[in-house]
């Protein structure tokens, strides 16, 4: 008999509500994330791609718990995180970890590298206590630093070495799950694709699953299995990356496609695409979010909100033009 | 961290002052060359000499006593009142600033009501109702003073429970207590230390004020603000009798700010 293996993370119509005050008087709501769902199997890494401001670090941090859903839910292992009772709250909970973009801040600037991989480790197996100093050096081992480490402080050490303590306190609770919010876009180029490449051993080591929340198109197409992008707190295409020079895309695909300088062309990238600036959520254009900078658009556009349907194998898309 | 601070001219010169008040304090008794409160009528206000460095008051009280007796109340008011500030500020600005929402609200509302009132006023008011003493001269500038130190707690805890090392340890199951004390407050604390010099010199300043206008401590007992309010009256023909405590306040003020300043330097993690 074959068991349904419940994907480790489902995101099931979820939407973000905030609220910012223009004046006294004058409260302005807005969706900082408007009905998204994706599920994240065992083993596979989701990519979340989008510009600032497009609600993909909400979705992580609600994917984490650190926020609430305003509508929608979240699911951890086939149950709902809101239905949870405390005690499976708390053995779950560290199943799903987190990597920050800003390394510095993401490490207790008072605690000793030791100190900061002891305490997840000792919370979580307090068992096991008299092996901690042991764990803790071994985690540092696995992603790539010496023991010598240990009794540095985060400020002692450099962004990228700062990203791999981080990393092995992610690793030390034995998660399924590992929400990288930018991981790499705060480091030099060379230092990320090192940090790239450690990620991708341990997923295999570990079978570890990612959500992998990302601007940058190159590197969702490198880690992962399945790619969401989003535009204005909404998805607006997912696809698989091994598809993604076979199929026609979604015209703010393209845009981020063709804003990329191809270091190795003898002309200019082309400009095609690159106009207007990001909305802001704060005042959403009518029907499709993205009409007033698509070069496609056409009057349904600016009338009605195009669903998000598939298409292609393995690909949805929300556009009327598609 | 005592090798970081007298590593400085300003640490090495408050950690001084500082040291001999403390010591004094602790040593009174065995020190002073006379009892602070033998009056002796042959030698009524008689300059500094050899047998009294700093002099007689009208009394022929021997001043040098009476500092060394005064340093002890002046900074055990000064200690105790900044300990109650700290337990109220760091209490209420932490719940502030963790919470936020309608706590944050209501907790900084209450601020801004106290701040309105100008301290010292507060305080003449408070004393009114109540017996003038040292123990309620500490409780209630410790209960006046509390505001900054809130604020600047809930300043902390606002900016620091969003850093993504709260968020890690809230991910890896730490519980909230231990989110408040071991990885928020620690890093609250340079600031608070700081604030925390600075408001001893300023309990000193604030006791000092209240002698000074006869509500603070009460004479006999000499502080060094009811000695500076005695020696107002003989100002012209002993000038010692005013400068010297005036003196003391200056300096220990003084070095409690510079220790501030010090404490500032080397609490932050990246300089050490």
């Amino acid at each position: 008999m074959i068991e349904k293996v419940e994907p480790i993370v489902q995101v099931r119509g979820v939407s973000k509500i905030y609220h910012v005050r223009t004046s006294i008087f004058r409260k302005i709501a807005f969706y900082a994330l408007l009905n998204v769902s994706l599920e994240i199997p065992q083993g596979q890494v989701q990519a979340i791609l989008g510009e600032s401001g497009c609600g993909k670090s909400t979705l992580g941090r609600i994917v984490l718990d650190i926020e609430k859903p305003d509508e929608g839910e979240i699911l951890w292992f086939g149950q709902r995180v809101s239905d949870l009772d405390k005690k499976t709250y708390k053995v779950l909970r560290p199943k799903i970890q987190a990597v920050f973009q800003d390394s510095f801040a993401s490490l207790n600037p008072r605690f000793k590298i030791k100190e900061i991989l002891m305490e997840p480790f000792v919370l979580n197996y307090p068992e096991e206590k008299k092996r901690t100093l042991e764990v803790v050096s071994d985690y540092l081992e696995r992603v790539g630093l010496s023991k010598e480490y240990l009794e540095r402080f985060p400020h002692q050490l450099s962004g990228g070495q700062r990203q791999r303590v981080a990393l092995a306190r992610a690793l030390i609770t034995n998660p399924s799950l590992i929400v990288l919010d930018e991981p790499t876009s705060a480091l030099d180029m060379t230092i990320q694709s090192q940090i790239l490449n450690l990620l991708m051993d341990l997923k295999k080591q570990y079978n570890l699953s990612y959500l992998l929340i990302t601007h940058s198109l190159p590197v969702a197409l490198e880690m992962a299995d399945k790619i969401t992008v989003m535009y204005l707190g909404r998805a607006v295409e997912t696809f698989h990356p091994r598809l993604f020079y076979k199929i026609d895309h979604h015209p703010y695909t393209l845009l981020l496609f063709s804003s990329y300088p191809d270091p190795f062309a003898n002309k200019p990238p082309a400009t095609l695409y690159l106009r207007g600036e990001p909305a802001s959520p704060l005042n959403r254009p009518k029907g499709c979010a993205f009409h007033p900078r698509c070069p496609e658009v056409e009057k349904i556009c600016q009338e009605m909100e195009p669903p998000l349907k598939e298409k292609e194998t393995l690909q949805e898309i929300a556009c009327w033009k598609r | 961290m005592l090798r970081k601070i007298i590593q400085t001219k300003e640490g090495l010169f408050s950690a001084i002052v500082l040291g001999i008040l403390v010591l004094t304090a602790l040593l009174g008794p065995i020190l002073y060359p006379y009892h602070p409160y033998e009056i002796n009528v042959e030698k009524i206000l008689q300059a500094p000499s050899l047998k009294h460095p700093l002099g007689t008051d009208l009394l022929g009280r021997d001043l040098l006593s009476r500092m060394i007796y005064g340093a002890r109340i002046s900074l055990q008011v000064s200690v105790v009142a900044v300990g109650i500030s700290l337990i109220i500020g760091i209490f209420l600005g932490a719940i502030a600033g963790y919470l936020g929402s309608w706590v944050d609200q209501t907790i900084s509302r209450f601020i801004d009501i106290m701040l309105c009132f100008p301290t010292i006023f507060l305080i003449l008011a408070v004393i009114a109702y109540l017996e003038p003493s040292i123990l309620t001269i500490m409780i209630v500038i410790g209960l006046t003073s509390w505001m900054s130190v809130a604020r600047l707690v809930r300043a902390e805890f606002l900016s620091l429970k969003e850093r993504e090392f709260v968020l890690s340890a809230k991910i890896y199951g730490a519980s909230t207590f231990r989110i408040i004390f071991k990885h928020i407050l620690p890093n609250a604390l340079p600031p608070i230390l700081v604030s925390a010099s600075l408001g001893m010199g300023h309990a000193i300043l604030i006791e000092s004020a209240l002698s000074f206008l006869g509500i603070g401590v009460q004479p006999p007992t000499p502080s060094w603000g009811n000695l500076l309010i005695e020696g107002k009256e003989t100002m012209e023909i002993a000038w010692w009798l005013s400068v010297f405590p005036g003196l003391a306040i200056l300096i220990t003020v003084l070095a409690f700010i510079l220790l501030g300043e010090t404490l500032q330097e080397i609490l932050n993690p990246r300089k050490r």
